[in-house]
C-alpha cells in the first residue's frame, strides 16, 4: 500500500513539475534594468566595453540573415577583404538588396575600418548610413541589406 | 518604441535540472522499493547483494541523469524520471516472476545488463549527436533499411523457431540470439519518414483536385502510403501480427496528417487499412481465430490459456492488488514480456496499474510538447512520431492484454522482457531529448541587433528579438 502511494507522489511531482515548466521563468526587475542597460551600452557605439587586455577580432560574422553563420577573417594591417554578392568577395553575403561588392573592410594600426563601395542599397553601422569610412570595432553591428554582421575575437 | 523586454514577451523555460534529479532518486525507489518488497513479503533475508543491487540501480539513474545535466542542460525534465521509473518497476517485476518459478529463473539479470547497454546507448547518443538535423537527408536509403528490417522475420533462415510457439512471426534468430527487428525499424522508418515529409510535406499539402467537396490528392503522392499501405498488410498476413502492422501503418498515416495537418490522409489511411484487415480477416483464418480469442476466449480454454490466466489475474489483483510478491503472475506462460501489465494489475492493482498508464501518458504528451515546442520541422516530425509510436504501442499491447483489442506481439515500452525492445526504447528517449534540448534551449547566442529595420528605406523584416529604439 505504501508503493501505491509513493507511485501516486511521484505522479503528482511530475505533473508539479509540468506545472512549473507551463508558466516559465519569472523574470525580476533588475534582470530586467540590467538587460536594458546592457542594451543601451551596445547601443551607444561600444565606448564603454573597450577594455585594455582583450584580444583584437579576428573574424567578421554574418549574425542575421540568410546567410547566417557565414563569416571571413579579417585582414592584416594594410590588407583588405570586400564584402558582397559575388563570390569572389572574402565574405559572400547572400542577400538580395546586397551589391555584387558591396563594401570593403581594411585595417591600420588603430584597427578595422569599413567603407562602402558606391553599393545600390547602402552599408549601415550601428544604423546609420555610412558615407565614408567608418571606423568599427567589436560590438559594432554592420548592415548590408537584411544582413548584419559583426567583428569577432 | 518600446524596449525589447516589453514589446517582445520571450518564453525562457526553466532548466529544472535538479527537479529532474529529484525525480529522479523518487523514481529509483520504484525498482528498489519493488525488489525489496517483494523479497520482504516472500519472507527472505536482506542479502549484502540485493542492497548492493539497489546501490547499483540508484547510481545508474544519477548517471542518466548527470549526462542529460552536462550535455543536454534544457532538456524536458520529466521525461527521463518518467523512463526510469518504469524500467526499474519493469525490472523489479521480471525479477519478481523469476523468483516464482522452481527453480528460479535469471531473466531479470539479463534484463538488467540490457538496460545497461540502454542507458550506455542513450549516454553515448547524449554526447556524440550534437545536432540531430545529421539525421536528415537519407529519407530513402532509411526507409529501405527500415523495410528491409521490417520483413527480416519473414526471410526463412532467419525466423526463430520460438515464433510458432509465439503465434506471430516477429522474431528473428541468428547465432542463438533472437531480436525483434521491427523495434530497430521502428526508429529508422521514424527518421524516413520524418525526413521524407520535411521535404514534400507542400506537394502533399496543395497538389490535388477537388472532387464532390474532397480534396483528392493527385495519383503519384498517393505513391508512399500505397507502399506503406502494402508493407503493413505484407506484416498482417505473414507476420500474424496486427500490432506490428498497425504500427508501422499507423505512424505513417499519422506522420502524414502531422505533416499536411489535412485529415484527408487519415481518412484515407484508415479506410484503405480497415477495409484491407477487414477483407483478410474473412479470408485467412488466423487472424479469423486472434479475432476469436479476443472476443470470446473462454469457448477453448486450451489455446487461450494465457490470455484466460491473465484475465484471472487481473481479477484477483482487484483495486489495490495483492501485494508485491503475493499474487500468482508466474501461472501467466511468458507473464514477464506480453504480459507484464496483467502481473502488475495483479500485484498492484486497478490502482497500480492506473499509475503506469498515467506515466506512458505523461510521457507522452511531454514528447507531443517538444514536438510543438521545436522550431525545426524535422524536429517536430521525429519528435511527434516518436511519441505517437509510444502511445500507439501502449494502447495495442495494454488493450490487448485488457482485452479492449485483439492481442499483439507488441512490447511494453521498458517494462516487458525483452532486449531489442528496450535498447531501441533507450535510443528513442535519447533522440526525444536531443530534441528537446536543443527546442528550449534560449537563442542567447543571437547578436544585439542593433538598427531598427523597420524604419529603413529598404523593405526589410523585422529581426526576431530586436532591440527596438
Amino acid at each position: 500500500m505504501a508503493f501505491l502511494l509513493l507511485m501516486w507522489v511521484f505522479i503528482l511531482f511530475v505533473v508539479n513539475t509540468i506545472r512549473a515548466d507551463l508558466f516559465g521563468r519569472r523574470v525580476t526587475k533588475e534582470e530586467l534594468v540590467a538587460a536594458d542597460e546592457r542594451a543601451s551600452s551596445i547601443r551607444q557605439g561600444g565606448l564603454r566595453r573597450r577594455r585594455a587586455g582583450k584580444p583584437p577580432p579576428t573574424r567578421v560574422a554574418i549574425t542575421t540573415g540568410r546567410a547566417s553563420g557565414a563569416s571571413a577573417t579579417l585582414p592584416e594591417v594594410g590588407q583588405e577583404i570586400i564584402l558582397g554578392r559575388a563570390s569572389s568577395c572574402e565574405l559572400e553575403v547572400d542577400d538580395d538588396y546586397a551589391s555584387s561588392r558591396h563594401a570593403k573592410i581594411w585595417r591600420d594600426e588603430e584597427g578595422f575600418v569599413v567603407e562602402d563601395l558606391a553599393s545600390t542599397n547602402g552599408t549601415y553601422v550601428n544604423g546609420q548610413q555610412i558615407s565614408q569610412p567608418t571606423r568599427i570595432n567589436v560590438g559594432d553591428v554592420i548592415r548590408i541589406g537584411r544582413s548584419q554582421m559583426q567583428l569577432e575575437a | 518604441m518600446m524596449s525589447a523586454s516589453e514589446a517582445l514577451p520571450v518564453v525562457v523555460y526553466r532548466k529544472q535540472r535538479n527537479a529532474e534529479l529529484g525525480l529522479c532518486l523518487l523514481a529509483s525507489l520504484f525498482g528498489i522499493g519493488g525488489y525489496l518488497i517483494t523479497h520482504l513479503n516472500r519472507g527472505d533475508a536482506l542479502s549484502i547483494t540485493s542492497l548492493l543491487i539497489c546501490a547499483g540501480w540508484v547510481a545508474l539513474c544519477i548517471g542518466a541523469h548527470l549526462v542529460v545535466r552536462v550535455r543536454c542542460a534544457y532538456a524536458d525534465p520529466v521525461i527521463l524520471p518518467s523512463v526510469l521509473a518504469l524500467n526499474g518497476l519493469g525490472l523489479a517485476m521480471i525479477h519478481r516472476i523469476d523468483i516464482g518459478f522452481e527453480p528460479p529463473m535469471a531473466a531479470a539479470t539479463m534484463q538488467l545488463v540490457w538496460t545497461v547497454l540502454g542507458v550506455l546507448l542513450f549516454a553515448l547518443i547524449l554526447i556524440y549527436l550534437r545536432d540531430y538535423r545529421v539525421l536528415e537527408g537519407f529519407p530513402y536509403v532509411l526507409f529501405l533499411v527500415g523495410m528491409v528490417l521490417l520483413l527480416l522475420p519473414l526471410v526463412p533462415g532467419l525466423a526463430s523457431p520460438r515464433n510458432v510457439e509465439n503465434g506471430s512471426q516477429i522474431w528473428i534468430e541468428i547465432f542463438g540470439y533472437s531480436f525483434q527487428p521491427a523495434e530497430i525499424a521502428k526508429i529508422v522508418l521514424t527518421l524516413a519518414f520524418a525526413s521524407y515529409l520535411t521535404a514534400n510535406r507542400d506537394l502533399l499539402q496543395l497538389a490535388g483536385r477537388r472532387v464532390l467537396g474532397f480534396h483528392l490528392p493527385r495519383m503519384r503522392d498517393l505513391v508512399p502510403i500505397g507502399v506503406m499501405w502494402a508493407a503493413a498488410l505484407l506484416v498482417l498476413v505473414f507476420q500474424n501480427d496486427l500490432g506490428t502492422s498497425m504500427l508501422f501503418f499507423g505512424l505513417f498515416v499519422m506522420m502524414l496528417f502531422v505533416a499536411t495537418s489535412q485529415i484527408r490522409w487519415v481518412v484515407i489511411g484508415v479506410a484503405a487499412f480497415t477495409a484491407a484487415a477487414l477483407l483478410i480477416g474473412q479470408v485467412a483464418p488466423h487472424v479469423a481465430t486472434r479475432i476469436s480469442s479476443w472476443l470470446d476466449p473462454f469457448s477453448d480454454y486450451d489455446r487461450n490459456y494465457q490470455i484466460i490466466t491473465a484475465q484471472f489475474g487481473i481479477a484477483w489483483g482487484g483495486l489495490f492488488g495483492r501485494g508485491w510478491g503475493l499474487g500468482r503472475p508466474g501461472l501467466t506462460p511468458v507473464a514477464s514480456s506480453d504480459f507484464i501489465s496483467a502481473a502488475i494489475a495483479e500485484e498492484l492493482g486497478l490502482v497500480g496499474l492506473t499509475v503506469i498508464i498515467v506515466l506512458y501518458l505523461l510521457m507522452v504528451a511531454r514528447g507531443l510538447r517538444v514536438a510543438l515546442t521545436s522550431t525545426v520541422i524535422f524536429g517536430k516530425l521525429l519528435a511527434a512520431g516518436f511519441s505517437f509510436v509510444f502511445a500507439l504501442q501502449i494502447f495495442a499491447i495494454i488493450g490487448g492484454v485488457t482485452r479492449l483489442l485483439p492481442l499483439t506481439g507488441l512490447t511494453t515500452p521498458f517494462m516487458s522482457q525483452g532486449g531489442s525492445s528496450l535498447v531501441a526504447n533507450w535510443i528513442i528517449v535519447a533522440l526525444l531529448i536531443v530534441i528537446s534540448h536543443q527546442a528550449r534551449r534560449p537563442a542567447t547566442t543571437m547578436a544585439p541587433v542593433d538598427a531598427n529595420l523597420a524604419d529603413d528605406e529598404t523593405a526589410v523584416i523585422q529581426a526576431q528579438g530586436g532591440v527596438g529604439q
